[in-house]
């Protein structure tokens, strides 16, 4: 993953909620939620505003004392797994200013972490549409009938 | 990426590329609205988060199967305009004949081209089957049902769902998938999962004496700011599993009002019985009560309940997924009002154990005085 690549959440199929130690990131397209956590919740924060690899390094290193190598490597990890997920993708056009305080000193390091829950995708609703009849309503489907939506 | 629903084909994926023809879900509202049109129609008001709601009934049996679960807030229509109307047809021509092979749905509703917002909300459930239908504008909505006969369990327990939603939204209040339990001065939220014991905690809440605003959903107020969120009723209802009725309730087991056996996986046979609450204690029933916390239920299997302080971020994954998953639709404005709502009170997991007298009266004294201080509050402090 190029340090120079700019990404950003991946809008509108994508959206978060952040708190002071955590990012939910929820998933519509997949139907997966997220829970970011540790250095990571920081590294979305610039993600937000169309960083690369490289800033998101830059700006972990000013808050984290962990040598650059760590830093790093957390960095490439995690902007992996963000975009296999599908939670990102490159950044078109230019990116925002920054909304990361600088910071006067460094805390102990927190790698960035991940968990990502399946629970929803398994309840969102499913083939809502069937066949329809002589009637023109649909054909209920054989068997146990699964939870409907609305 | 995967391609959209289709009349032959199923899909796991919620929301595809948009590929309807546009306005679908005008189609569909105008196509409902003709449907019920010069229908003699039977007409009820309920006063749901304070505003009047009407509901216009036709077909026979519909209003027979629906409103007792609104029940004991139906009253005569009043006067002046209400804040929405519901138009519910059962046995009228079916809409779903307009539906194109390439209609693209997100958790069931249907999804129209181009981006921005869109006048008309259009939802399928083709099980029951039914569509429902809602006009942002006017605030008036059509429920389209097959046959008022056989209708679902869930139907009947908890009708018009996607339209209280798509309503709500516009009020700029919140649909959970939760139950709320408390007194005038307060209340909480008992959120999470089917199964993990929020019914049980809910309805032996019920019993004791604090009041419930709802067993599975129920409407959260978050734009009162001088006075705090707020939870309101709209259902009458309460399910529990059978064998937890036969093992907690036993005195209840012959006194539900109907059965319903479409439980959220389909997999499982999970029968409940479902209660109209009004018919186990007369002042069962709470309404626009103060919101002190969130309890998420986990079954801890310890000798005594307690709470666990969660945060903000625990709280909202615990009500995001079974509440998306209930309402067609719903995406970036639900999590976010989600999220304001966990902003602003405080969450625990309630570790449940020890007898249900003693997991009401901590539930009971969370209510009605906020959390105690401090991460973990034991029962009987």
């Amino acid at each position: 993953m190029h340090g120079d690549l700019r990404f950003r959440p991946a809008t509108p199929n994508v959206t978060s909620e952040t708190f002071d130690d955590e990012v939910v990131v929820v998933n519509f397209e997949s139907g997966k939620y997220h829970s970011l956590q540790g250095a990571a919740v920081m590294a979305w924060t610039c993600l937000e505003t169309g960083a690369s690899a490289a800033e998101i390094e830059e700006a972990l290193a000013a808050r984290y004392d962990a040598s650059r190598e760590e830093i790093g490597g957390a960095v490439f990890s995690l902007l992996e797994t963000l975009s296999t997920e599908g939670l990102t993708r490159p950044l078109e056009g230019p990116p925002r200013p920054p909304r990361i305080e600088p910071s006067t000193s460094r805390g102990p390091w927190v790698a960035p972490t991940i968990s990502t829950f399946s629970d929803m995708q398994d309840l969102l609703f499913l083939d809502p549409i069937h066949d329809v009849d002589e009637s023109g309503w649909p054909v209920a489907p054989p068997g146990k009938a699964e939870r409907a939506t609305p | 990426m995967a391609g959209g629903t289709t009349r032959q084909g199923r899909t796991r994926h919620p929301l595809t590329t948009v590929s309807a023809p546009a306005p679908l879900s005008s189609v569909l509202f105008a196509e409902s609205a003709a449907a019920f049109s010069g229908r003699e129609a039977s007409t009820r008001d309920v006063v749901i988060a304070g505003t009047r709601v009407r509901f216009e009934i036709a077909g026979d049996g519909l209003a027979e199967a629906i409103l007792p679960a609104l029940a004991p807030f139906t009253r005569a229509p009043g006067e002046g305009e209400p804040s929405l109307r519901i138009r519910a047809l059962a046995g009228g021509p079916s809409p779903f004949g307009l539906l194109p092979p390439s209609a693209v749905l997100a958790n069931g509703e249907v999804v129209d081209e181009g981006t921005g917002q869109h006048r008309h909300r259009v939802a399928l459930d083709a099980f029951v089957p039914a569509l429902y239908a809602f006009d942002c504008e006017t605030r008036v909505a059509h429920a389209s049902f097959r046959s008022a006969t056989d209708l679902p369990a869930y139907v009947r327990a908890a009708p018009f769902r996607a339209i209280f939603g798509w309503w709500a939204e516009e009020r700029g209040h919140q649909l959970v998938h939760a139950a709320a339990v408390g007194l005038d001065d307060g209340a909480v939220l008992l959120g999470g999962p089917s199964g993990s014991g929020k019914s049980t905690t809910s309805l032996a809440c019920a019993l004791s004496g604090l009041r419930s605003a709802g067993d599975d959903y129920v409407l959260v107020s978050l734009n009162q700011a001088e006075r705090g969120p707020r939870v309101h009723r709209l259902f009458n209802t309460t399910k529990i599993e059978l064998p937890t009725l036969a093992r907690s309730f036993p005195n209840l087991l012959d006194r539900f009002a109907f059965r319903d056996d479409t439980g959220p996986n389909p997999s499982l046979e999970r029968p409940r019985g479902v209660f109209f609450l009004e018919d186990l204690r007369s002042d069962a029933l709470g309404d626009d009560l103060p919101l002190r916390a969130i309890l998420l239920p986990v079954r801890a299997g310890r000798l005594a309940p307690r709470l666990v302080a969660i945060s903000s971020g625990e709280a909202l994954r615990g009500l995001v997924p079974s509440t998306l998953a209930q309402l067609p639709g719903a995406r970036g404005g639900a999590v976010a009002r989600l999220s304001s709502l966990v902003r602003s009170v405080p969450a625990f997991r309630l570790e449940l154990g020890g007898s249900l007298s003693d997991i009401v009266a901590l539930v009971a004294r969370t209510a009605a005085s906020g959390p105690a201080p401090g991460p973990i509050t034991q029962s009987g402090r």
